[in-house]
This record gives C-alpha cells, structure tokens and sequence, in this order.
C-alpha cells in the first residue's frame, strides 16, 4: 500500500552526509527532457538524507516522476520538497522503494530548489543500495 | 550542464556485451510504436549489459523515444535495473521480481544511440532467469 501524505508538518532534517553516500550520479537536458540519477551504498539504520537535485538554468521545469528504491525490502519515505517562493512538499511511503508521481506535472525554474529526501528505515546490521531517479521536461 | 559517466554495474562482471537490433512492431498514423524482448540468465552475483542499437528507418523526420523498460525475473529475489544512453545513466531502479522503469512522456533518443540495460543479480548463490520488454514510440516531426 501506497501512503500518501501531503504535510507531515515537522518535515525532515536537513542531514548533510549525502555528499559521502553518492556512488554515481548522472544528470543532464536531452532535446527538451531533464532527468537525474542518483546511486548511493552504505545505507545502513535509520538514516535520512537529502540531495539538492541541479537544475537546467534560464529553463521552465516540469517534474514528471521521482522514484526511489532500495536493495531491501524496508520501509522507505520519499519526500520532494520544492523550496522556492512558497515550499511544498510531497511525501511517499512504501516497503523496498517509492514513487511520486504528481496528478499535474510539477512547474519549477532555476529560481527554485529541488530537494529529495529520503528515509530509509533499515536494521543496522546490514548494507542497503539505494537509488533516486527523476524525470521531466524543460522548455 | 551534462556529466557523462560511465555505466558500472556492481558485482562481478561476466564479460557479456549482448547487441540487438530493434524493430518497429505495430504502428498508428503519425506515430509508431517500437519494442524488444528477450530472455537472459543472470547468474548469481553478476550481470548482464544488453545493449540495443541499430533502431530501424533512420531519418532525420523521426524523433524516437523510450518509454519503458520491464524486467521480471523467476526468483523471490530483489535485483536491479540500470538504463543508459550512450555512456550516461539514465535511471535506475530496485525491485523484487519485478522492475518496471517507466520514462514520463518518453525519453528522446537518437537512432544513432545505444540504450543499455543492466540486469544486476547481486545474490551470492542464485541464479535467475530474466525477462525483459523494452518499448516506445516514434513521431513524425513534420509533414
């Protein structure tokens, strides 16, 4: 089952170890669609982390999908939190990885912060992967 | 700014660089729809790297996308998925038995491109047997 919560108020913290789990990444623009990826290792407990996801400059935005998904079967909290004239935020849950998919495609400029969040609720005995991956169209 | 980076898949790597040519399937005015399927053992602690190349008909009027890529496999296991176009990652994904990766809209490619699927097995003991569905369109960009 798939929970889908809008606000969760509080929100997550803004935890800065990201930097050292990023195993590869790619992102770039390809004749009008954007898109990122993200594979981080050594995921392991209760853990929390954020990427700031760079954005095409001079370019309007429209997030189509952001996924995430892990090597285990544990619960996972996707959040996307857009952090420009007004926040939002958007939060996904589900056992081994979790997808957002907003009903209108999400408008965003380079003006804008686009952070991924994810929880991932782990034993500490174990190593998880973890992969991001997002989509969308620039113009 | 584009970062190209090398695909790599994780585990011990069999070697195996598999190359398909693509044909278009079935078709509608204006707009054809083109896919792939095969099925590959991936043993365990390995995987494979499928490459598809060679897509039909090139021309300059036709714009080709991808839309989805789908992967099932006969084992309980979780596995893994990676696409890339050319060199670059294009998205990644873990599931258990079965992954479906599905691009929004469809991601532009050029017929002169290599669409690259990772199957990664990463069981120590397991083999398992791979089903994967690759599919999109093509659009004519103009009369």
């Amino acid at each position: 089952m798939v929970k889908v919560v809008t606000s969760r108020g509080v929100g997550f913290p803004d935890y800065t170890d990201i930097i050292h789990r990023v195993a590869i990444s790619a992102y770039g623009k390809n004749q009008g669609y954007f898109w990122a990826m993200y594979k981080f290792s050594n995921i392991y407990g209760q853990v929390q982390y954020y990427v700031d996801i760079p954005l095409p400059e001079g370019k309007k935005i429209y997030l189509h999908q952001v996924e995430v998904s892990t090597s285990l079967g544990y619960l996972v909290d996707l959040v996307v939190r857009i952090i420009g004239d007004v926040t939002e935020e958007h939060i996904v849950s589900d056992y081994g990885g979790a997808t957002f998919r907003p009903r209108v495609p999400i408008y965003l400029t380079s003006d804008d912060t686009l952070r991924v969040f994810f929880a991932h609720y782990g034993p500490i005995t174990t190593t998880a992967y973890v992969s991001l991956s997002l989509w969308g169209v620039q113009e | 700014m584009v970062r190209s980076i090398t695909p790599r898949g994780v585990g011990r790597p069999d070697n195996e660089r598999e190359v398909h040519r693509v044909s278009l399937q079935s078709f509608q005015a204006q707009q054809e729809l083109w896919s792939y399927s095969n099925t590959y053992n991936v043993p365990a602690f390995s995987y494979r790297a499928i490459i598809l190349t060679g897509f039909d008909l090139p021309s300059e009027d036709w714009k080709f996308y991808l839309t989805d890529v789908l992967v099932t496999v006969n084992k309980n296991l979780r596995f893994l998925v990676d696409i890339a176009q050319n060199d670059m990652y294009i998205g990644s994904k873990w599931g258990t038995q079965k992954v479906h990766i599905k691009f929004p809209t469809g991601f532009p490619f050029l017929t002169t491109d290599e669409l690259k699927i990772f199957i990664v097995n990463y069981d120590t003991s397991v083999d398992m047997d791979a089903s994967l569905y690759v599919g999109g369109f093509r659009e004519l960009t103009g009369e």
